[in-house]
């Protein structure tokens, strides 16, 4: 069996597999430059870090660009879209990454999140003169972590995709030292990832046993022998435990509030978004690979099928994520805080999307997932930015502090207003206009009791959201100085909140746009 | 997109890049900028030279005008996926003979108005705002006839309605102006609530139909009624469903454009600056429910449309009626208005009731004649009262008198737009208004029921009236003795900013109905109009061009070649009902020549007798008999009163009502209830008693923040407890999932 033919095939397989995974080796490298950044410079120099970060990410951008999602359709992966695969007995190709249109949005997806992150790291006032190399390292280290969650096809791959993203994540909370809240967020951060991650593990070392697959796509049709109904359920519900951790999602949120308040607010804002972009990414497709979730053990005549309710696991969480997550954040004053409640409710408004996906629902039915996602990056980052902003110049996060804050920074108040808007839903934004597909979907799928617990939440979040609008817009500041930013920050947060309601009053073209990124 | 497509879209996105223009300098400067006027001037001048281009070089000069028209139609949303009964609002827009015309009536009219403003508005405060909401309000209006899909056309219409709002309450501070402007909009919605609930019915008919695509389309609407004569047509079993769809819709005409009862809003609009009631109220905005109308004409006429048998659709009579009644009505009430402004405005209501009479009797050719000519002479008129009305600063007749030797120019075109509107032979209104009538007596000829008369005699007596009453007005004003002597010295006539849009406006009332000018290649004068506005052309020419589907086309193709034989050669016409009709209307044609002239003659030469050989200003008190119909007419008929003394109180009582019982029925149940069991069950039931006390809604939000205490306690900082907490919510989705799996 293992002979020098076999070695040389393996040899060729990786080989040739370099190409699809370019953008990571170009991240990789990435964070070794800013590593010997820091060494080799004199003094702080955080602006050429943040070029040199910037550039790098906009390499593996263009590399991610041109990357080709088509399946090659000669050689030794012919027909797959797997690199760093094996032949198996019936000549099926299993790879450990998916180089494919899926993996593609939610890379190019996390890619721009970390864009946007670095110049808000530029002004943020714990940032200002720091050697900062090494926390780009991290954060470009997080984002290769990102790009194998987003493509992972291995439960192992899975796991190490995770893990990577989730260690590089701690660090960066835990960064400006001796600043007690933020280490005390890095290492609860630090206990309940390990936690989450133990009970991840122990679920899929269960999947394995049952299904004697580590490969996705093999989950529905492993030979299966001895698999019961609620033996898969707790295995599910374990595995499920590890996404829900990186998605912020009932029953793992726990963290979030706590970190997302005493990490670096541009820290926060990456995390709020990409993290939980590549934890659906990572989710989806492990989810699909289960099928319609009947798996058949045996073989012959004694076979039976063992079925597994995904949607039942995935619409539960939905439910009790934005439930908690908006409940909750009824309560909250701190900005940072009531976001972190609000980034759980909207997992689980995705995860209501997700919980509608079904085997043969076509690469379709992606889109409202995606465009939500969309929507989220925008209105999400550009709600982080003007908090980083205000904090910065005024020291406050709290919501008494963005009283009056329409005269103080009239153009940061409106673009505020916008994706707070949105996060709640009202046209004319894109924040609606996500929503309305979800709804649609959820209901055109007959979860209608989803939609309708969606609907009472929305409307309950309209009053934490409108609380911030009130302060602002309503009541009187206590210091009526301008708020001056800089120009170049002024522009960019309305490039974050100009797409929400552009896209809220056209979203044709960009829904035809995410309709290409589905998983087949 | 198509070439005339994008010349149309330049037009409608001129005066909106001005406005943007302004709001993006307001943004940032916190004011508007001091030259707004010029640029929105500049803009809607530039869209008049397009306007006038695709006028000139594809309708006027050309056969019958555009028989080809272009269409460009996008997705705005979508919302689900094709084949799975998807949500699909699309934009379309396309130019036709009617776009094009509606774009010469706004931009004409609108420049005018910008020119005169200009020094009109000279010395008021906010001259600047006045321009921006002037260039939103054009963009609107552009918009609203380019676009052939009738949710856009709604969107449109609310926007012109909130320009509208904003231009009646222009000066604010006057408490009169700020009531007029929320009556119009209270009104407003009235009529907008049925036709948003139309437009939903029509949605979710057409949307079963073709599930795939945007139906709120003109062209898919109009194909639906194509297909009533096909076995599985989206309305077919669904009839009586079309009756009210139609009903519903006309509503909203019914309050946009000033129809009894809801016309009460109208003559209260008066209260903005008189180059507003120009130009909204009268002109443009008004007529946007004639015009809405008229593109739903298939719809409103339902079945009879495949025949050409308009006259047994009981939509298009009530609509008749309304027009009928509204024309009559508005031009009594004309009789005894002491105000300019306000006789004028009832003036307009009459004439739209012209307008959607016409509609009902089956002619949209008619019903865009009347508001072709009509928008220039009753721009005039107003311009005109405005000139006046800046001369001697006072809108009461009481005050003017003499003016003629004073303001000559101001007194000519008045004097000219006032024989238009009296339907003078020679000049627009003549023709216009005739068509009306002919329409509406071969209506009566064609039907032959007494009944059916009832658009045309009352149409008949309304043009007797306003040659009266039009004249009226100009007597007291230009003619006599000054009313009042020193306001009289002080005036003068107006700068030329203002003289000459009054003359251009003039020339128009005289050769817009195609007389005294050498208008359409081989056709003769008031035909050019009516030869590219029918519904043959605009409905049927578009529906051959765009038919998609192959059923409809087959359905539509025989009636389709039936239509366009009788369109272009009147000998060979099919169908025998538009055969007859045709018969009927020549045969009473030269009989009602001859009587709207005696009509005009009487009408002119009554109010000469009355109001300049008698000098007398207090008409019908000095007749016995007539005093207390004056009274009744000084009363507004009492619609008015009845609408702000009767209707508004009593639905603030029901409201009062409904609160009491609220108040003490549903409390007392509730409270009643929770006392009872509070007092048999202790503590426990007496916590749910006071939230059930505060009420559902406080008792709503208190289970919220209760809920949220116990998930943000939960988050309580200690990391031993949230693995703790995590395990029990695991635990509960195991649970959840055993159970539903």
């Amino acid at each position: 069996m293992m002979d020098a033919a076999y070695f040389t095939r393996a040899r060729e397989l990786i080989g040739e597999s370099m190409g699809g995974f370019a953008p990571e080796l170009v991240l990789s490298l990435l964070v070794i430059v800013l590593l010997m950044h820091d060494l080799f410079t004199r003094g702080a120099r955080p602006e050429r870090a943040a070029a040199i970060a910037g550039i790098g990410l906009v390499i593996c951008g263009a590399l991610l660009w041109m990357q080709s999602t088509e399946p090659p359709t000669a050689g030794h992966l012919e027909g797959s879209h797997e690199i760093f695969g094996w032949l198996t007995g019936d000549g099926n190709h299993m790879g450990m990454l998916a180089i494919d249109a899926f993996a593609k949005f939610f890379k190019a997806f996390v890619l721009l999140g970390t864009l946007v992150t670095i110049p808000m790291c530029l002004v943020h006032p714990a940032f200002a003169n720091r050697r900062m190399g090494e926390f780009y390292a991290l954060l470009v280290a997080a984002t290769l972590g990102m790009f194998l969650m987003a493509s992972a096809t291995n439960l192992l791959m899975v796991y190490m995709g995770i893990e990577f993203a989730s260690m590089a994540s701690y660090l960066a909370v835990a960064f400006v030292k001796r600043d007690r809240k933020g280490s005390e967020a890095g290492l609860k951060y630090v206990i309940y990832g390990s936690v989450a991650s133990g009970i991840m593990i122990y679920g899929l070392s269960l999947i394995y046993g049952m299904t004697g697959s580590l490969h996705i796509s093999d989950l529905a049709n492993a030979d299966v022998t001895g698999a019961q109904g609620s033996a898969l359920a707790v295995a599910g519900v374990l595995a499920f435990a590890g996404f829900a951790y990186k998605m912020a999602a009932f029953p793992m949120h726990f963290w979030c509030p706590d970190v997302y308040e005493g990490s670096p607010v541009p820290f926060t804002a990456y995390l709020s978004v990409t993290s939980k972009a590549a934890g659906f990414a990572v989710f989806i497709r492990f989810m699909m690979g289960f099928g319609d979730g009947a798996l058949t053990v045996g073989e012959g005549d004694g076979a039976y099928s063992v079925a597994f309710g995904w949607q039942g696991l995935v619409a539960g969480a939905a439910a009790l994520s934005m439930t908690v997550g908006n409940l909750a954040a009824l309560w909250q004053t701190n900005l940072k805080r009531l976001l972190a409640y609000s980034s759980i409710a909207h997992a689980g408004y995705l995860l209501m999307g997700v919980a509608a996906f079904s085997e043969g629902g076509g690469a379709e039915q992606y889109a409202p997932v995606l465009f939500y996602f969309v929507a989220y990056f925008f209105m999400n980052l550009g709600a982080f930015f003007v908090v980083t902003l205000v904090a910065a110049r005024t020291g406050s996060e709290d919501i008494a502090g963005y009283r009056g804050l329409i005269t103080r920074a009239p153009f940061l108040c409106v673009c505020l207003v916008f994706c707070l808007v949105s996060l709640l839903g009202i046209p004319p934004t894109m924040g609606f206009i996500g929503k309305l597909e979800l709804f649609k979907l959820v209901i055109d799928r007959g979860l209608v009791w989803l939609a309708v617990v969606a609907g009472i939440n929305t409307a309950v979040s309209a009053y934490y959201y409108f609380k911030i609008v009130k302060a602002m817009c309503l009541d009187a500041a206590e210091d009526e100085a301008p708020v001056r930013v800089h120009a170049s920050s002024m522009a960019l947060v309305g490039l974050l909140s100009l797409p929400i309601l552009i896209f809220g009053i056209l979203p044709g073209h960009l829904y035809e746009f995410t309709r290409q990124f589905g998983l087949f | 997109m198509p070439n005339l497509v994008m010349l149309a879209l330049l037009v409608v996105v001129l005066p909106l890049a001005a406005w943007t223009y302004g709001f993006l300098y307001a943004f940032f400067n916190r004011r508007l900028p001091s030259y707004q006027d010029k640029l929105a001037t500049a803009a809607i001048s530039g869209s008049l030279v397009i306007a006038l281009y695709m006028f000139f070089t594809e309708v006027l000069f050309v056969g019958s005008g555009i028989t080809n028209p272009e269409s460009w139609s996008f997705t705005w949303i979508q919302i689900g996926v094709t084949g799975h009964h998807p949500f699909i609002l699309n934009l379309d827009l396309a130019v036709d003979n009617i776009t094009v015309i509606m774009f010469v009536v706004v931009t004409i009219v609108a420049t005018c108005v910008h020119w005169y403003s200009q020094s009109y508005m000279e010395d008021e405060d906010r001259y600047s705002r006045f321009f921006f909401y002037l260039g939103l309000f054009t963009f609107s209006m552009l918009a609203c006839v380019a676009t052939t899909n009738l949710l856009m056309l709604f969107i449109f219409w609310e926007l012109v309605g909130v320009c509208s709002y904003f231009l009646i309450g222009f000066f604010f501070l006057k408490k009169s102006a700020g009531d007029a402007s929320k009556k119009a909009f209270v009104v407003n919605r009235i009529g907008d609530g049925c036709f948003m609930a139309g437009i939903c019915l029509i949605y979710s008919v057409l949307s079963r139909y073709w599930p795939d695509e945007g139906v709120l389309s003109f062209a898919r609407i109009w194909e639906s009624i194509a297909l009533l004569g096909a076995a599985d047509g989206p309305w077919v079993g669904n009839e009586s469903l079309l009756t009210a769809v139609g009903l519903l819709v006309f509503m909203g005409c019914v309050s946009k454009s000033a129809q009894f009862p809801l016309h009460i809003w109208l003559p209260d609009a008066m209260e903005g600056p008189t180059p507003v009631s120009a130009l909204i109220h009268a002109a443009t905005m008004v007529v946007a429910g004639v015009y809405m109308i008229v593109r739903m004409f298939p719809l409103m006429a339902g079945e009879g449309y495949l025949s050409g048998n308009y006259f047994d659709s009981p939509v298009l009579f009530i609509i008749a009626c309304f027009g009928a009644i509204t024309a009559i009505f508005a031009g009594t009430i004309a009789l005894a208005q002491s105000d300019l402004k306000k006789g004028l405005a009832y003036s307009t209501c009459s004439q739209l009731g012209y307008m959607v009479l016409a509609v009902g009797v089956g002619s949209i050719g008619a019903a865009m004649f009347h508001l072709f000519t009509h928008a220039f002479f009753k721009a005039c008129l107003f311009l005109g009262s405005g000139s006046v009305i800046h001369a001697v600063h006072s809108q009461e007749m009481s005050d003017m008198g003499g003016l003629k030797d004073k303001m000559p120019h101001t007194r000519w075109t008045f004097l000219i737009s006032c024989l238009a509107i009296a339907g003078t032979p020679l000049f627009s209104g003549f023709m216009s208004k005739e068509a009306i009538l002919g329409q509406a007596a071969a209506y009566g000829l064609q039907v032959g029921a007494f009944w059916a008369w009832f658009p045309f005699v009352l149409g008949g007596i309304t043009a007797f009236l306003t040659a009266f009453y039009m004249f009226r007005l100009y007597w007291l004003t230009f003619h006599g003795e000054p009313g009042d002597q020193q306001k009289f010295d002080h005036a003068h006539e107006s700068p030329s900013k203002m003289i000459v849009p009054l003359w251009a406006l003039a020339a128009l009332a005289i050769v817009s109905a195609g007389i005294a000018m050498p208008f359409g290649a081989g056709h003769t004068g008031g035909h050019w109009f009516q030869d590219r506005v029918n519904d043959q052309v605009i409905v049927k020419d578009y529906l051959a061009v765009n038919a998609s589907t192959a059923e409809s086309r087959s359905v539509f193709g025989d009636q389709q070649q039936v239509h366009l034989v009788h369109h272009h050669d009147a000998a060979a016409i099919a169908s025998p009902v538009v055969e007859e009709f045709h018969h009927n209307f020549h045969s009473v044609h030269y009989p009602l020549l001859g009587g709207s002239i005696v009509a005009v003659i009487f009408g002119i030469a009554g109010s000469f007798f009355f109001f300049v050989r008698n000098r007398n200003k207090d008409f019908l008190a000095d007749i016995p008999p007539a005093v207390e119909y004056r009274r009744v007419l000084q009363n507004l008929y009492y619609v008015d009163w009845f609408a702000c003394e009767r209707v508004v109180p009593t639905t603030k009582d029901v409201a009062d009502a409904a609160g009491r019982f609220d108040n003490r029925v549903v409390d007392g149940i509730v409270n009643g209830t929770a006392r009872f069991f509070g007092r048999d069950l202790g503590w426990a039931v007496g916590r749910i008693d006071n939230i059930v006390v505060d009420g559902a809604v406080n008792g709503a939000g208190w289970l919220m923040m209760a809920g949220g205490s116990l998930f943000r306690g939960m988050v309580n900082g200690r990391i031993q407890d949230y693995v703790k907490f995590t395990a029990v919510c695991m635990g509960v989705l195991l649970l959840w999932v055993l159970a539903a799996g």
